[in-house]
């Protein structure tokens, strides 16, 4: 009995005081911060791509060679440029699977120059540096290729990094990998090929 | 203070070798050894070797207490054993590690399509026995949504890779810190080497088969029979501690390729992965990629729990 | 020395049809042992149902199951050295016996499982690269060779005197027996942290399994010894006490209570918050993905020992001989199926990858150890006749005594 006017007694412990704040106001802490504490980096004019800092030194096994209608000059220096977005014919790929719609043929390939790629702010790019292009978009995995995380080495672990570039192993009209027949399964030991249930 | 005991140790190797050599000269079958020793190895008695090659191999020292010249002569006995065997001329070396080198390895399970063509390129390089049923590398075919290794499928075949709805774990010798087969190991046929790898000297070996009870991964194999390999699909460039022709009764796994890595070439695996899941490189090059990717991505290991320190990595994209 | 060793061989060659039956039988069996082995030098292990999945099978299994048998040795030896209990002492000996026939079988069943025996070299320490004391594999090799050579030096002490005719200086081998009891519960323990430190397979990785490991010595080897000692009685003329037998029938009566709880507290612990650790005991008791085939094997070894200990522990019945017997018979079966394949196999199923494969002892196994074990029983025989004819004084002082005299 007096343990429960004892208890009924003590005033509340650490109740919360109910706010009178409307509900509109967010209760988050915002990211995009006005007047922040950080100064703004430097403006750096735009142009060629510099690299990321940091990342060890490579060579990129050069493709230029391998590509069928290389140089595309041989018939475009003849032909009018045409910028609108379109669907092309033969030899052009029938379709651009890469990037929903969103792009087209000109958007990497250079008007005037079709022996280059281009940036987005316009700056040409050889065919084997092909990655500029990729970049722009696919940073993430631009970086990390930079650094070694994301793409091919060949020729060996240790001495000059060699690597592939991008389009060598996705073909920048259709990059998705398409799926293929895997090598056998493992084998079961000599004898036993009759224990393993499937 | 080692240093008595191991003469004493050649002394008495040696005396007996000469010994059983004398004895087996005299003993019962004499001819049958002189015409095989005489013609050099070409008579098919015990399937073309002499007595002094068996003895040779018989007698032969553990690989770290070997000095130069046995090492030389071990090499010189494989090299005509693999002549005998196959008909063909190999090259066996011995290739010390790299100073300043620990591999590493990093595997992305989000690019791994489930090819197998690590398994392939493996079998090839290290001369694997075709039938024999020893792969290196197991491909797991995991279902989206679980790291449950129980759920995972070993002999998947379908008619494409990657199916939808799983993922694919490739599984080799993790070059373990800790590695618990080494401590099981009753002949110390199995340690780590400077470069991290674990080596086995299958000359050693005593086929007891407890250093497979302690791998928590399964990378262990056992040859069961001899190894089978096509004459005209073997690799002639071997070396002692990895990809030369091994015998029946000896357990054998991964070593990251040290006949082509500490040359400076890459693991097999890693050179016939098409997507370039497979990152390989030196832990102590704070520049390499595989530093970067262990810090930069999300990395686990496998049954890290068990204290093993794999040196195999997987990450995700 | 070489009287003695000349008689005590010569005793061996003495004997009755049924001695001589018995060895014949056992000859065949060793014959067909040899020619199984061979067949397996020739080909390789391929001849057997081993299996990357499961490397280690019914030659371990048999190998774990003999070094309990050794250790149940102890069990004499105890009683009779350290309480003595002289109608123990009278069969000692041939307990000590029955410890190195059993040791042999051990190693000739892991010699039997290399891939390459001929490299045993390697094990020699200082010769070899013995990885003493890092390998629990290697401990075990020293301490079987220990125990191996003190149970043949303290019979043969004890029967080079009695050979003289004199009495064994206690206090000269009295240390060593004492030394072969620590040994003795060494093997067996070492044996089962060889399976124990096994982090990789949870199966085995449990504190557990020494205690299970002394527990079904310390049950399977009396009811060899209790069935031995009977044989000994009907087809020697050496006396076995009675009260020899009560007393051991009464250790394996408890030594099967503690080992079937040990089996229960397994069960419960795995169970009752079933995870992946349990996939193993899972696939022995219930099956894992449709794959059973130790199901019914756990299952009747279970009940054979459920069988035993009730018969056992009804006072009457351990009493009398036949039930005593039967007892004997399921204790020992069954423990031979729970030691052996129901602990050595499941530790494999599921792989550490996950991977579910069976393995079948082939015929090419099962002739390796009939062979075996025909030789165990031969090397006892043989033994134990040396043994009793030189206790009996049929040859020796005694002997020659009454050849002066008669």
């Amino acid at each position: 009995m007096l343990l429960l006017l004892a208890v009924s007694a003590t005033p509340a412990i650490a109740a919360d005081a109910p706010t009178d704040a409307p509900a509109s106001v967010p209760t988050h802490r915002p990211l995009r911060s006005h007047g922040a504490d950080d100064a703004p980096p430097a403006p750096t004019a735009p142009g060629a791509f510099k690299g990321y800092p940091g990342a060890p030194a490579f060579k990129v096994v050069p493709q230029k060679d391998g590509l069928i209608f290389f140089p595309c000059s041989n018939c475009h220096a003849a032909m009018q440029p045409n910028p609108m977005p379109r669907l092309l014919n033969s030899p052009h790929p029938a379709a651009l699977v890469h990037g929903a719609d969103r792009i087209w043929c000109l958007d990497c390939h250079q008007t005037k120059d079709r022996d280059q790629l281009r940036t987005f702010a316009g700056q040409p790019v050889d065919f084997n540096d092909a990655h500029q292009v990729c970049g722009q978009c696919h940073f993430r995995q631009h970086k990390e290729w930079y650094f070694g995380a994301h793409g091919k080495r060949v020729a060996n672990w240790k001495g000059t990094r060699e690597i592939y570039n991008c389009t060598h192993c996705h073909d920048p009209h259709a990059p998705a990998l398409k799926p293929r027949a895997p090598s056998p399964p493992p084998p079961v030991r000599a004898g036993l090929e009759g224990q393993k249930k499937p | 203070m080692t240093e008595p005991i191991d003469q004493y140790r050649r002394r008495f190797l040696g005396g007996l070798a000469k010994v059983a050599a004398a004895g087996g000269a005299v003993a019962a079958g004499g001819a049958a050894v002189v015409a095989g020793a005489a013609s050099g190895g070409a008579a098919p008695a015990w399937g073309g070797s002499t007595l002094r090659e068996m003895l040779g191999d018989f007698f032969q020292e553990q690989y770290q207490r070997m000095t130069p010249e046995e090492i030389q002569s071990a090499l010189a006995r494989i090299e005509r054993k693999a002549k005998r065997k196959f008909g063909v001329d190999i090259t066996c070396e011995d290739t010390p590690p790299i100073p300043g080198v620990v591999f590493g390895y990093a595997l992305n399970i989000s690019r791994c399509k489930g090819y197998r063509d690590c398994v392939e390129a493996c079998v090839k390089e290290n001369n694997l026995g075709r039938d024999s049923q020893v792969q290196y590398i197991r491909v797991l075919q995991m279902d989206n949504g679980t790291m449950n290794l129980e759920s995972s499928e070993h002999y998947y075949d379908p008619a494409k890779v990657p199916v939808p709805g799983k993922f694919y774990m490739p599984v080799q010798c993790m070059q373990c810190d800790n590695p618990p087969c080494v401590k099981a190991c009753p002949v110390q046929a199995t340690w780590r080497e400077p470069d991290g790898i674990v080596a086995i000297d299958y000359d050693w070996c005593i086929g007891c088969r407890y250093c497979m009870d302690a791998c928590p991964y399964g990378a262990r194999h056992f040859n069961w029979t001899e190894p089978k390999i096509p004459p005209a699909e073997l690799n002639t460039h071997t070396n002692y501690l990895g990809n030369r022709p091994r015998p029946k009764g000896v357990v054998e796994k991964c070593h990251f390729c040290t006949q082509r890595t500490r040359k400076g070439q890459q693991p097999a695996c890693q050179e016939a992965c098409p997507t370039g899941a497979r990152i390989f490189g030196n832990l102590m090059d704070p520049n390499s990629e595989i530093r970067y990717v262990l810090a930069n991505k999300k990395v686990f290991r496998l049954k890290e729990d068990l204290g093993t320190e794999p040196k195999f990595w997987y990450f995700t994209d | 020395m070489f009287s003695f060793l000349r008689d005590g061989v010569r005793a061996m060659g003495h004997g009755g049809r049924a001695y001589w039956t018995w060895l014949a039988v056992l000859s065949a069996l060793v014959l067909v042992g040899a020619y199984s082995y061979g067949l397996q030098l020739r080909d390789g292990l391929v001849v057997t149902g081993m299996s990357d999945q499961v490397s280690w099978g019914f030659y371990i299994a048999n190998f774990a199951f003999l070094v309990g048998i050794a250790a149940g040795a102890v069990l004499l030896v105890i009683p009779a050295y350290v309480f003595h209990r002289q109608d123990v002492k009278g069969v000692v000996l041939l307990g000590e016996g029955l410890a190195v026939a059993a040791v042999i079988g051990a190693m000739l069943f892991v010699t039997v499982d290399l891939g390459h025996p001929e490299r045993f070299w390697h094990l020699l320490p200082f010769i070899g690269r013995l990885n003493f004391p890092t390998s629990m594999l290697a401990w075990d090799v020293v301490v079987l060779t220990t125990y191996l050579g003190l149970n043949l030096a303290i019979p043969l002490y004890v029967h080079y005197c009695h050979y003289r005719g004199q009495e064994p200086v206690l206090k000269a081998y009295f240390p060593v027996v004492i030394l072969s009891i620590f040994v003795a519960i060494s093997i067996h323990t070492v044996t089962a942290f060889l399976f124990a430190a096994n982090s990789a397979r949870p199966f085995w990785h449990n504190a557990l399994l020494g205690p299970r490991f002394i527990a079904t010595a310390f049950a399977s080897g009396p009811a060899l010894i209790i069935l031995v000692l009977q044989a000994i009685r009907r087809f020697t003329r050496y006396p076995v006490a009675q009260s020899v037998i009560d007393t051991l029938a009464l250790i394996m009566t408890i030594s099967l209570w503690i080992s079937l709880f040990f089996v229960g507290a397994e069960l419960f612990t795995d169970f009752y918050n079933e995870g992946a650790h349990a996939a193993s005991m899972r696939y022995l008791y219930f099956g894992l993905h449709g794959m059973d085939a130790l199901r019914p094997w756990i299952w009747t070894a279970l009940a054979m020992n459920a069988v035993a200990v009730v018969v056992l522990s009804i006072h009457a019945l351990r009493r009398r001989t036949l039930t005593l017997n039967i007892a004997c018979v399921l204790t020992f079966i069954g423990i031979w199926i729970e030691k052996g394949m129901g602990l050595v196999v499941p530790g494999f199923i599921p792989t550490p990858l996950g991977e579910v494969f069976e393995y079948t002892p082939t015929l090419v196994e099962l002739g390796v150890t009939l062979g075996i074990w025909a030789l165990c029983a031969m090397i006892f025989t043989l033994l134990a006749k040396a043994s009793i004819a030189i206790e009996l004084g049929d040859v020796g002082a005694a002997r020659r005594a009454q050849r002066v005299t008669a």
